[in-house]
């Protein structure tokens, strides 16, 4: 048989069971609203623990994290380095916020700042910016997995029709199990990927250079800057310390407050196991350890590759390293599985944020709770479908549009902590806050001459924001003690 | 909820013990960015044949890790007490209160 007609066949059953789980998942789960987007608050820690750490493995982990070692060298550190704070705000807030949810009924985020500030419009726009984020970072999901298929099978399954077969999974297992099968596929795949990246991390170091310690002393000798921090910029050249400090801040003070990340809060079962996902994150993300090394180890061995985020698929499939086709197989099941499982919570989130948070506050009571769960059900698909057209056939460049995402969703972080902290927070604080912090952020991505230091639009964003909030707050009236008590205990 | 029992009369220490720990993310955070992390960002001393710029930040997320799960243990029984909330079950009605402001309410 031919080698790369093993490598689809192992890629082609990975995703059957995937499909098989995802659909196999979703038969507990209540036929309610309730049901479908927070699993009926039961999620245990196992499939918690799975789901956050697809958080950590996406597509742009696996292909943009060798890539980003590979090119740039010691920069790449900051994925690490956020996710050693990134989830604990939620050890502090993460309680309130399930109790809230249980009590109340929530199940996304927006519903939260809706109650909390009495407001209809700061969901809306809350879920009009979270679309907007998602759609980007869905993209990318999807690119990757058309690219991870096209380059294994050597160009016999196309781009797009790699893409098409990983997200026709996606979507029918989300549509059918909702919350549920997004976490237990991610369970799955999380299993695999974790075998893989220490698989592989350790293997490849081994056979290109003898070993980790090796490696790093080759590239000490050849190319020491690769390894100083912070690494080098997009241009090769040394990247600047403001650059990479607000690189790991942005993703850092956005990370606990994704609006599809955030909702699983409501999807624990109690708060024992929604604290053990908190405390056991930092053990998913040592797992990006080995996925460093993969880049790392193609630095001198296969230099020249062009884009760098091609230097796993290139040394997985390489002749020099001579992988068996079963194993490159598997490898392309990962990369597939790093893209579906954090495509699919975000696509889930769409749906589900558009229809919950948006629509139910622009034209509130005319859905009833099948309708909701009907409407959000065919926006996965809508979602799905726009992000594929966007991705695939239009071949949007990403880059702009990510890093406006992140600065959109740090805006969060602020309102969070001021929601749960401080009595004195108004509405019109914290629509002030929003609205300054989000166009102050568009502002500098239009005209990045004006963000010194190489800083993150986004921490411009979040000092004006809390700025504006602050001020607004002081000059408006308090809410109310007896609302405000549920938010910010004494 | 309401109604319940103070988890603990020796509240005051407890948040106290929060507060520390907040404060150690806080640094722990300064630690991995400008102007802590340029201190250790060099190659030498290698650990586990990995650039001290790397296994820094790896050791942080180990720390992360370990004080969590210490703040986890220390808690005991206390860890599963949902928050109190101060409100009493039959006072607000929950579906008023979900995506809007309170139909009664003095918000509009």
């Amino acid at each position: 048989m031919a080698a790369w007609l093993i490598v689809f066949l192992v890629t082609i059953g990975y995703l059957i069971a995937s499909l098989v789980i995802g659909l196999a998942s979703g038969g507990h789960a209540s036929k309610s609203t309730e049901g479908y987007v927070a699993g009926d608050r039961s999620l245990g820690f196992l499939v918690m623990y799975f789901i956050m750490g697809a958080s950590i493995f996406s597509a742009f982990a696996f292909l943009g994290g060798p890539g980003w070692a590979y090119s740039r060298g010691a920069a790449a550190f900051y994925i690490l380095a956020y996710a050693t704070v990134g989830l604990v705000p939620w050890y502090f807030f993460g309680p309130r916020v399930a109790a809230l949810g249980r009590r109340f009924g929530y199940v996304t985020q927006a519903e939260l700042f809706a109650h909390r500030f009495e407001s209809r419009a700061i969901p809306a726009i809350l879920a009009v910016l979270s679309v907007l984020a998602f759609l980007p970072y869905l993209m990318l999901q999807m690119e990757g997995a058309g690219y991870v298929f096209s380059v294994v099978t050597e160009g016999r399954v196309p781009e797009w029709a790699g893409a098409a077969i990983a997200y026709g999974v996606v979507l029918i297992y989300v549509f059918r199990s909702g919350v549920l099968g997004v976490g237990w596929t991610n369970t799955f795949q999380g299993i695999f990927m974790m075998a893989l990246a220490w698989g592989l991390g350790l293997y490849l170091p081994a056979k290109l250079h003898g070993g980790v310690g090796p490696m790093f002393d080759a590239i000490a000798r050849e190319l020491p800057d690769m390894l100083r921090g912070p690494g080098l910029g997009p241009d090769g050249k040394p990247w600047t310390w403001g650059a990479y400090s607000s690189a790991v801040a942005i993703s850092a003070l956005g990370f606990s407050v994704w609006p599809h990340y955030f909702m699983k809060i409501y999807t624990a079962r109690d708060i024992p196991t929604l604290k053990k996902t908190v405390i056991a994150y930092p053990t998913f993300a040592i797992f990006l350890v080995p996925i460093l090394f993969i880049g790392f180890a193609g630095v001198l061995a296969f230099p020249g590759v062009q884009p760098a985020d091609a230097i796993l698929p290139t040394i997985v499939t390489s002749a020099e390293v001579g992988l068996p086709p079963f194993i490159v197989g598997l490898f392309c099941a990962g990369a597939l599985a790093a893209s579906m499982s954090t495509g699919d919570a975000l696509l889930h989130a769409a749906g589900s944020v558009a229809v919950k948070d948006f629509w139910d506050n622009v034209r509130p009571d005319t859905l009833d709770d099948a309708a909701r769960r009907r409407w959000i059900r065919t926006l996965v698909v809508v979602f799905g479908a726009l992000a594929y057209l966007l991705a695939v056939v239009a071949r949007i460049s990403l880059v702009e549009l990510l890093l406006l995402s992140y600065g959109f969703i740090a805006q969060l972080f602020p309102l969070t902590v001021a929601t749960f902290m401080w009595r004195g927070v108004t509405r019109a604080g914290a629509l002030a806050g929003l609205i300054a912090g989000g166009g102050v952020t568009i502002l500098l991505n239009l005209a990045p001459g004006l963000a010194w230091g190489g800083i993150h639009p986004g921490i411009y964003g979040v000092v004006a924001n809390v700025v504006a909030m602050v001020l607004v707050s002081l000059a408006t009236p308090p809410m109310r003690p007896a609302h405000v008590r549920a938010f910010v205990p004494d | 909820m309401g109604a319940g029992p103070r988890p603990n009369p020796r509240r005051a220490d407890r948040h106290g013990v929060y507060v520390a720990v907040a404060i150690f993310y806080a640094l722990l955070f300064l630690a991995v960015i400008w102007p802590v992390y340029p201190l250790f960002a060099r190659i030498e001393p290698r650990i586990l044949g990995m650039p001290l710029s790397m296994a820094y930040v790896v050791a942080a997320l180990l720390l992360s890790f370990a004080i969590l799960l210490g703040l986890y243990l220390w808690e005991g029984a206390g860890r599963g007490v949902e928050p109190d909330l101060g409100v009493e079950p039959d006072v607000v009605g929950t579906s008023d209160l979900v995506g809007g402001p309170d139909p009664r309410g003095d918000a509009g």
